[in-house]
């Protein structure tokens, strides 16, 4: 039996499916990249294109054999998998923005022991904030982050950015890095063991590319 | 209905894992493993001993002195309790089996349920390869006999891991830091911990190549040579002599080694193994060596154990389309409830029976009498009609 591969769609997929190539994986065979999508290629390889979210639960349970996702996904979501390489593709940073007229120590100045957060990721907003002691009221939302301010839903966000132009047109400033996002190639524990001798040399194959700098100029 | 990570068992999936249960008893026996069952609701302090967050990080009630009572987590730990309590004097070693459900709240362990089937074995008193391959052994025995043919038993070692991490010479706590990520497989982050600490590239090639090792034979000759000081060596050495008394047990071709295995409980000191077959993500078997934790109960003895996840080898079952030994449903027959003799004589000829109230709706299979004969229905679409001889033929139980 092939690899069976989960790749996140979005942003990141176009790096990811050219490391991928470089690796020796038929890709330009890729027909459909519409979530849901099923591919088989060449060499008999499915490459499934699944929501960002969902390729960890892919892995999981075993449905395929191993999966490329942003680490700000895991982190958000304690699944049981492998994180096997960082890429070092689709590189994004996870930031906590304020409008620039914000106090600097809001939890002190504002009068409000709680600061308002929108953001996609609020367990990571949840545990960061935890462990430096200040409360926030976490906003989830499933996207249009920004525009919670706007219409006073929240008082800053947390998100990730990749130019940082998002939040400039938002009219926003950033105050703290949470964390450096990539895409990770992650693997399933069952496949790990049982798919050994195909996941091994994909892993290997891909680790040389990144070390020797593949994706720097598309970070 | 029922609380969250909970779930009802209906009569076909209750029948398998029966089936699965009594293969498991049977196999358990032939390995001269005991049956004992332990209270459900255990003192907290008494799975507290494990000190791991998973086994501690269970569902607390009070009783009625205050006492905290949890539902265990873990069947392992009340096992180590009972032998340090109830087996103290008897001569070792001791083998315990059994077959309960543990608890443990939804979250705290992903891809589990929170009240889950757990079958498995304790060897206790023994140290050493041989203890290991036994139970080892009784792992791929435990999943032949359940009818699986395709599955793979990881074999790791928990000194190895400890051994490869001394060697980076880390400050304490990035050494802690650096054994968590190698816990969570998050080799990105074990990169970024070792880079930070200042190991050079020589030394985290080393540590790249030795998680990387797995797989047969040549995995063990591989990790000899890698090994860096008679930690590692002695625990390599320990998986060879493992693997040579697998190799006697015949069960070799379905072991394979995994170097950067490490497990998911703190209280593991020695071997420990994870088993896998195709369709089931998680593992469907696993254990390994405790040899510290009878020592919390005040009884130092080195043990090992296996738990099979049954709801798991229950799937991996339907993946490979095994048939169980299932007990067939009952026969339905109309009017048996007004006529006990009669079905007291089908039950004599070995049938299993439910008796309706006459006039009642038949479910399929049924039987009824008619004209001196007796005719079943086993919704195959073609009625067999003769004596009780026939039908029991028809039913293949003769």
């Amino acid at each position: 039996m092939s690899l069976r591969i989960a790749l996140a769609s979005g942003v990141p997929l176009a790096a990811t499916v050219r490391l991928l190539q470089d690796a020796g994986l038929p890709l330009a065979a890729l027909h459909d990249s519409q979530h849901g999508a099923v591919n088989v290629l060449d060499d008999g390889t499915m490459v499934l294109i699944a929501a960002a979210d969902d390729v960890p639960l892919f892995v999981e349970r075993g449905s395929v054999d191993v999966g490329f996702v942003g680490k700000e996904v895991l982190e958000e979501q304690e699944y049981e998998v492998y994180e096997l390489l960082d890429l070092r593709v689709g590189r994004s940073r996870m930031v906590f923005a304020l409008p620039p007229a914000a106090p600097k120590e809001w939890w002190d100045q504002a009068g409000r022991s709680r600061v308002r957060v929108a953001t996609e990721f609020p367990e990571t907003v949840r545990r960061y904030f935890e462990e430096s002691g200040r409360q926030v009221d976490v906003v989830a939302l499933h996207s249009a982050v920004e525009s919670a301010l706007g219409l006073g839903l929240a008082d800053g966000i947390v998100d990730l950015i990749r130019s940082g132009r998002t939040l400039v047109k938002a009219g926003l400033e950033e105050r703290e890095e949470l964390a450096h996002c990539s895409q990770r190639l992650i693997a399933g524990r069952a496949a790990h063991a049982l798919r050994a001798a195909e996941i091994g040399p994909l892993c290997d194959r891909l680790r040389e590319l990144v070390e020797r700098g593949h994706g720097k100029e598309v970070a | 209905m029922i609380p969250e990570g909970t779930r009802d068992v209906l009569p076909a999936e209750a029948a398998q894992l029966h089936a699965i249960e009594e293969i498991l008893r049977g196999r358990f026996a032939a390995y001269g493993y005991l049956e004992v069952r332990t209270p459900s609701l255990e003192y907290a302090e008494t799975l507290e001993a494990a000190d791991d967050d998973v086994i501690g990080g269970g569902y607390r009630v009070f009783d009625d002195q205050g006492h905290v009572l949890m539902l265990r987590t873990d069947m392992t730990v009340p096992l180590a309790r009972l032998a340090a309590t109830r087996f103290e004097d008897k001569p070792l070693p001791l083998r315990f089996s059994y077959i309960d459900s543990c608890f443990r709240p939804p979250g705290a362990s992903r891809g589990q349920d929170g009240q889950f089937l757990q079958a498995g074995a304790e060897l206790i008193g023994v140290a050493g390869a041989s203890a290991d391959a036994e139970v080892v052994a009784l792992v791929c025995e435990i999943l032949s006999a359940s009818g699986l043919r395709d599955f793979t038993v990881s074999l790791g070692t928990v000194a190895f891991r400890n051994a490869l991490v001394a060697s980076l010479r880390l400050p304490p706590d990035q050494a802690e830091a650096a054994l968590d990520a190698l816990a969570e497989r998050d080799y990105p982050l074990l990169e970024s911990i070792v880079s930070n600490a200042g190991v050079d590239d020589d030394g985290r090639r080393a540590l790249q190549k030795a998680l990387d090792l797995g797989g047969g034979d040549s995995a063990l000759s591989q990790a000899r040579k890698l090994a860096l000081g008679a930690g590692m060596e002695h625990a390599v050495d320990h998986l060879v002599s493992l693997r040579e008394l697998l190799e006697d047990y015949g069960y070799a071709d379905h072991v394979q080694f995994d170097f950067g295995l490490y497990p998911e409980l703190t209280y593991y000191t020695g071997i420990i193994f994870e088993a896998f077959a195709p369709g089931v993500g998680l593992p469907i078997a696993q254990g390994g060596r405790y040899d510290d934790l009878l020592a919390a109960f005040e009884w130092p003895a080195p043990a090992i154990g296996l738990a099979v996840a049954v709801d798991r080898l229950n799937m991996a079952l339907e993946e490979a389309r095994v048939a169980l030994p299932v007990r067939a449903r009952p026969l339905s027959v109309a009017g048996g409830l007004e006529r006990p003799q009669l079905v007291a004589e089908l039950r004599r000829a070995g049938l299993d029976v439910a008796s309706l109230p006459a006039g009642a709706p038949l479910t399929l299979p049924s039987l009824r009498h008619a004209d001196g004969d007796w005719i079943l229905d086993a919704g195959t679409g073609r009625e067999v009609r003769g004596s009780l001889r026939d039908v029991r033929r028809a039913l293949g139980l003769s």
